[in-house]
């Protein structure tokens, strides 16, 4: 016997199956509704891995700061593309009470890009733009006063911005400028 | 029984599916609620802690302002002729000095310019080029050699220059510097070459020639709001050099998404002068003949949100003599300092 594409009509209403073309119709609507679910979540899931890596390197230069201030100590700051860590004095000495370290930071699926020397609050960067490349470690400091220096023998606080890209989506970019006197930092969701 | 076949009608359906309609409508705008008052917080949170950083700095500022500095410093240069520094400068926003005025709440010539000197009990030592202690007298005194700066210790008071040609063998092995950079800067207290941040001071020792770098940097410092852009107004801190003393600062930006910063001093206006002040001003550019009979220092200082996204409409406000702006959709928070000046001038001595 031939399967009918569509309900007979000559079966009593309570007695029809779903048909295969309403189950279709069914299937592609909530295809449809997935993948536009799917779409955003990733979208959402791209911003939080951002916004993650961003705000873990705030709270980071935040320790960091704090450790100097309170230990009357220098503290350096590494980053690579994906990694963040500071350091008491420099990372060859050992973490003990006395020489804390923080552990290792690492970004998922966002990259340090490029960064330059000076706090970029405008759109104009006031410094040489450095690209950051795979394995490279960079480094700043924060002094026992709280300040942040680029360089060992800076004589003048000097901040620095980071450029954060994400890897999948390019356009998904941050700009997170470090003041050199108070440390604070900012987000600013483009360059 | 029968009743058990019939599936919903399409009004039933279309009854639940309106209810449901209103209750999901009503839970999502109670999430966007919920996310802009969080947002909002966050704004806060944001502008306390951009506050917290100026306070921080503030105080480390002013309480080495009222520690005893006077409202100017006279010391000896490396040419052996005296120079005389104000320790303390007021200017009015665009620079101009205007008419002195005694009376509170004057004109409104908006000062929010201060200059200062950090460095608390400073007391200028003239020393020439060739400083009288080698480099083992500042090893067994808890010298330091940091950042081009050599601090050695000597009766309780720390003196601190910046070397510029270290010739270890030349000079009977002193330590040396050039006369054109001027003589140490001897603070009337111990410095550590911890609270320097340096670890040791035997692997430090410095090595010939050092190059140049100007003397106190550190005793000329200043605070302005750049409002180049109205938009993203930012309290700029600023570094100038003894060396060319003249307007040349390095500003560095020390906090954003401040608005103002108001200045005023308690000048003490009785005859004999006594130790308080009698009234503030506010109006007026720095005088140098009346710097001598200022008794206290008040900064304020106006912080806002990043962003006019505040449901509320405020002002900004009124602060010193300042008019108050129209009203907009910011959100601010002052912080206000006062600091003591005591006004003794500093002496020089000898090392």
């Amino acid at each position: 016997m031939r399967t009918p594409i569509f309900a007979p009509a000559d079966r009593p209403r309570g007695m029809r199956g779903f048909t295969f073309m309403e189950l279709m119709v069914v299937m592609v609507i909530i295809g449809v509704l997935a993948a536009v679910a799917t779409v955003s979540m990733t979208a959402r899931s791209r911003e939080s891995e951002m916004r993650d890596a961003v705000m873990q390197f705030i709270a980071m230069t935040k320790d960091a700061r704090r450790t100097a201030i309170s230990l009357r100590r220098r503290v350096t700051f590494e980053f690579t593309q994906t990694t963040f860590r500071w350091c008491t004095v420099d990372c060859t000495v050992a973490n003990t009470p006395a020489t804390p370290q923080s552990r290792i930071f690492r970004m998922r699926n966002v990259k340090v890009l490029q960064y330059t020397r000076a706090p970029v609050i405008r759109d104009v960067p006031a410094d040489t733009m450095v690209a950051v490349a795979a394995g490279v470690t960079h480094r700043f400091y924060f002094e026992p006063d709280g300040t942040m220096i680029g360089y060992t023998d800076d004589t003048l606080p000097r901040g620095i911005t980071l450029y954060f890209q994400h890897d999948q989506n390019a356009g998904l970019r941050m700009r997170v400028p470090v003041l050199p006197l108070v440390g604070n930092a900012s987000i600013i969701p483009a360059w | 029984m029968k009743r058990a076949k019939y599936a919903f009608t399409l009004i039933e359906l279309l009854i639940a599916v309106t209810i449901s309609g209103v209750v999901l409508a009503g839970a999502f705008s109670l999430q966007l609620v919920f996310h802009r008052a969080m947002n909002e917080e966050e704004t806060i949170a944001d502008m306390q802690a951009n506050l917290d950083g100026i306070r921080f700095f503030f105080q480390k500022a002013m309480r080495q302002l009222g520690s005893g500095i006077g409202a100017t410093v006279s010391y000896y240069n490396c040419n052996g002729s005296v120079e005389t520094i104000a320790t303390l400068g007021i200017h009015n926003s665009n620079s101009i000095p205007v008419v002195p005025d005694l009376t509170d709440g004057g004109v409104d010539n908006d000062p929010d310019w201060l200059e200062y000197t950090l460095a608390s009990n400073l007391a200028m030592t003239y020393v020439d080029g060739q400083f009288s202690k080698t480099w083992a007298d500042v090893q067994s005194t808890n010298g330091f050699y940091h950042r081009n700066v050599l601090g050695i210790t000597i009766n309780g008071k720390t003196c601190m220059m910046r070397l510029t040609n270290v010739v270890n063998n030349a000079h009977g092995g002193k330590l040396h510097f050039a006369p054109a950079h001027g003589g140490p800067f001897c603070m009337n207290q111990v410095i550590t070459m911890e609270q320097c941040g340096v670890t040791s001071n035997s692997s430090t020792t410095p090595t010939s020639p050092i190059p140049i770098v100007n003397l106190g940097e550190f005793p000329f410092q200043a605070l302005r709001v750049d409002t180049t852009r109205p938009a993203s107004p930012v309290l700029m801190h600023g570094v100038k050099s003894l060396q060319n003393n003249s307007s040349t600062y390095t500003w560095v930006p020390l906090a954003l998404d401040v608005e103002d910063l108001q200045l005023a001093v308690h000048v003490d206006t009785s005859n004999p002068p006594d130790e308080r002040g009698d009234v503030w001003v506010n109006s007026r550019d720095t005088l140098a003949a009346e710097v001598g009979r200022w008794r206290a220092l008040r900064v304020s200082v106006v912080v806002r949100t990043p962003t006019a996204n505040s449901p509320v409409m405020t002002t900004r406000p009124a602060l010193e003599d300042r008019p108050a702006g129209t009203p907009d959709r910011y959100k601010r928070r002052v912080l206000r300092f006062i600091a003591k000046i005591p006004n003794r001038p500093t002496q020089g001595g000898s090392i």
